[in-house]
This record gives structure tokens, C-alpha cells and sequence, in this order.
């Protein structure tokens, strides 16, 4: 008899949600290398490090309002989410989705803000912020590679 | 691109024009208040620009995988993760576009 454990079912996790996990974490890395590399290169202006940083956190809340809002129109298939395709009775809005909504459309205000204070007062460079905000495009690169390599070894294509 | 649109674009760079020499009629340090003024003008304009594209583009997407995932339920998951890599990666060139015209703003390096 399998024992049930607390683990997330396989049907939430889809190849989409991998690939963005592996973007995720190589913008981490990325970003956490050009700060590290700034703080060495550059130890007498940490406005440089915290530039990156502070482009990283834009990003960073930019795709948490994204990714909210997407939730919120189109749930993860889960536990006691029906999963795509299969009818489903209609469901109130959760506060989560509400959230997810306000986050959504308020992004935009919020990053306007949150850029101007990194920058005209707490004075952060800003081409180090302009690198920083490249920071997922990068990854989204390393990642096209990955899968051209991946493809190109004849093997099957890690999206699938 | 339609009449109204040529002409709208017309009317603005009239009105750009005009702005400028009314603004800048010192004769001391015109040049530089000039290039302030202009470069203002310009991070208005780029961020403007920027954010009418990034919505336009934002939109087509969103359409497109809406109607992909009514067309083919199954594909949801990957569909939601192409969607919201195509918005991030969009998103990611507005702020670009904000981050040049704080800069422009607010640290005003043409002087001023």
C-alpha cells in the first residue's frame, strides 16, 4: 500500500511551471553573480551591487504581478482544482485571486515607485539597474540554449 | 498606417516644435536648458511609446493564449508558462524604457 505523502502531485507541476522554475533560478544565479561581481570589482561603490539588486527586485515584483494574475484567470490544476478541459462548477473568487488581481494591475504603479526611490533617493546606479532588469532575458537565453542543446543531442526536448 | 494616424503623428511633432522656443528664449544658457528641456520631452515621449507597445503586444498575447487554451484545454500548463515568460520578457523592455526616463527625469544628465 503506497503511503500518501505531502508531496505536489505531478499533475500541478507541468513542463511550462519546470521551465519557468529553471528561468527562475538562473535569473537567481545570474543576478546574484553580476551583484557579487560588481561588490568585487567595484568594493568602494556598493550603489553598483545594489543597483543589480535593486533591478533584480523590479524584475522580481514585476513577474510576481504577472504570474498572480495569470493564476488568478487561469488556476494550477491541483488538488481540488479540476483540472483543464474536465467541467467544473463555478467557483466564487478566492481572496487569493483578488489579490492576484490587485497585484496585477497595480504592478505598474508599484514598479514606478519602487524604481524611483532606488534611484533618486537611494541614489543606486543606474546602469548597474539596467543590467539587473536584463537579468531574466538572460536567463531566458541560457535556457533556449539549454533546450537547443538538448534538441540538438537527438535526445527529447526538455519541454516535453 | 491610416490618414489620422500620420496626421496625429504630424500634430505632435508640431507641437514638440513649438514647445521647445517658448521655453528656451534666455539667451544665456539656452543651449543647455534646450537639451534639458528636449530630453524631458524625449523620456515622455520614449516612455509613452514604450508602454503603448508593451500593452499592445501584452494584449496580443494574452488573446492568443486564451484562445489556444479554448482551442486545447490539455495544453493549459504549457500554454500558461509560455504566456507568462512572453509577459515577463515584454514587461522587461518597458522597464528598460522607465528606468532611461527616470534617469532622464530625475538625474538629468545633460546637466540642469
Amino acid at each position: 500500500m503506497r503511503v500518501p505523502t505531502a508531496t505536489v502531485p505531478p499533475a500541478t507541476v507541468s513542463a511550462g511551471d519546470r521551465q519557468l522554475r529553471r528561468i527562475e533560478r538562473d535569473t537567481l544565479i545570474v543576478g546574484g553573480g553580476l551583484a557579487l561581481g560588481a561588490l568585487l570589482l567595484w568594493p568602494s561603490h556598493p550603489a553598483r551591487a545594489a543597483g543589480v539588486a535593486g533591478g533584480l527586485a523590479l524584475m522580481a515584483l514585476s513577474y510576481q504581478g504577472i504570474r498572480s494574475g495569470v493564476d488568478a484567470v487561469w488556476p494550477r490544476p491541483g488538488p481540488g482544482v479540476p483540472a483543464a478541459g474536465e467541467t467544473a462548477a463555478p467557483v466564487s473568487p478566492t481572496l487569493r485571486a483578488r489579490f492576484g488581481f490587485v497585484k496585477f494591475f497595480t504592478r505598474n504603479a508599484i514598479l514606478a515607485l519602487s524604481a524611483y526611490v532606488m534611484m533618486a533617493r537611494f541614489e543606486f546606479d543606474p546602469m548597474a539597474m539596467l543590467a539587473g532588469v536584463s537579468t531574466p532575458a538572460i536567463a531566458a537565453t541560457i535556457e533556449f540554449a539549454r533546450t537547443m542543446r538538448v534538441g540538438s543531442d537527438g535526445s527529447h526536448s526538455r519541454l516535453s | 498606417m491610416s490618414t489620422r494616424s500620420i496626421l496625429s503623428a504630424l500634430l505632435m511633432l508640431l507641437v514638440v516644435g513649438l514647445v521647445s522656443p517658448v521655453h528656451a528664449q534666455d539667451a544665456a544658457g539656452a543651449t543647455g536648458t534646450a537639451l534639458v528641456q528636449w530630453s524631458i520631452i524625449t523620456a515622455g515621449f520614449a516612455l509613452a511609446i514604450a508602454a503603448l507597445g508593451g500593452a499592445l503586444g501584452q494584449g496580443r498575447a494574452v488573446a492568443s493564449a486564451t484562445e489556444a487554451i479554448a482551442r486545447n484545454p490539455g495544453a493549459a500548463g504549457e500554454i500558461r508558462g509560455a504566456l507568462i515568460l512572453g509577459l515577463v520578457l515584454i514587461e522587461s523592455l518597458v522597464i528598460y524604457v522607465l528606468l532611461i526616463s527616470l534617469i532622464l527625469f530625475f538625474l538629468k544628465p545633460f546637466g540642469g
